[in-house]
């Protein structure tokens, strides 16, 4: 199962392409795909600066924001979504 | 019921065409909000600010806080939020917010509510330019599931 994450704001630190693909043997919940982009991005740099900086962002959907406990059972995109500051 | 007018857009915003989706001859107040972008911010000199959406989830939220205002301050208020992306020059105006009702109270408590709930809610980044040619990212506001 394939699961793209488009980066959005601060998150496209992580990747300059603003784009992370992930591939899951099974169904994962949201916190598994969060703690997998951690560990992705950590390599080579500031494992606490990615850990902090993953944990404060919401991951979501094309039209809504995902729940930790959340199950994803398809490939899918999701979207990596930072705190938020318009206006 | 009242009006509810949302755009998310790259064109500067024609406040005079803005203004007259908000007539209504039920509504005896009109107010306006506009957000410009400011020269300053915590002591740097600011030069730009490039805005970044998601827009599918934006734009639902956005009309998502409308409706809630309409709730609380009455189903009568005619509202509209319109906000920019792309790299906005100092000065320039970045979001526009009305609320039109019969009485200026819940016009008032409708507009403020959109804007704090807009800062909040609303999948919007700024990436602030500075004139020392730096950036940053500003920080914000953690987003939550239901």
């Amino acid at each position: 199962m394939n699961v793209r994450v488009k980066l959005f704001g601060k998150a496209k630190d992580l990747n300059e392409e603003g784009i992370i693909n992930l591939t899951f043997n099974d169904q994962v919940c949201v916190a598994e795909v969060r703690a997998a982009l951690i560990q992705r991005c950590s390599d080579g740099r500031d494992e606490e600066y990615v850990k902090q900086l993953i944990s404060d962002c919401a991951l979501g959907s094309s039209d809504k924001i995902l729940i930790d406990s959340e199950t994803i059972d398809s490939s899918v995109h999701l979207v990596l979504l930072p705190p938020v500051c318009g206006g | 019921m009242g009006s509810v007018h949302i755009q998310i857009q790259e064109a500067v915003i024609d406040f005079t065409s803005a203004s007259c989706l908000l007539e209504d001859e039920g509504c005896g107040a009109v107010i306006w909000f506009l957000g410009n972008v400011r020269k300053t911010n915590e002591g740097k000199d600011v030069l730009a600010v490039e805005y970044e959406a998601h827009r599918p989830l934006a734009e639902k939220t956005l009309k998502q806080i409308c409706l809630e205002a309409q709730a609380t301050f009455g189903a009568d208020i005619n509202l509209l939020i319109f906000h920019r992306i792309g790299r906005l020059n100092v000065g320039e105006c970045s979001v526009l917010i009305g609320a039109s009702s019969p009485h200026r109270e819940n016009a008032y408590s409708a507009s403020r509510f959109l804007i704090e709930s807009l800062k909040k809610r609303v999948p919007i980044w700024k990436n602030e330019i500075y004139v020392s040619g730096n950036s940053k990212w500003l920080a914000g506001n953690q987003l939550h599931g239901n």
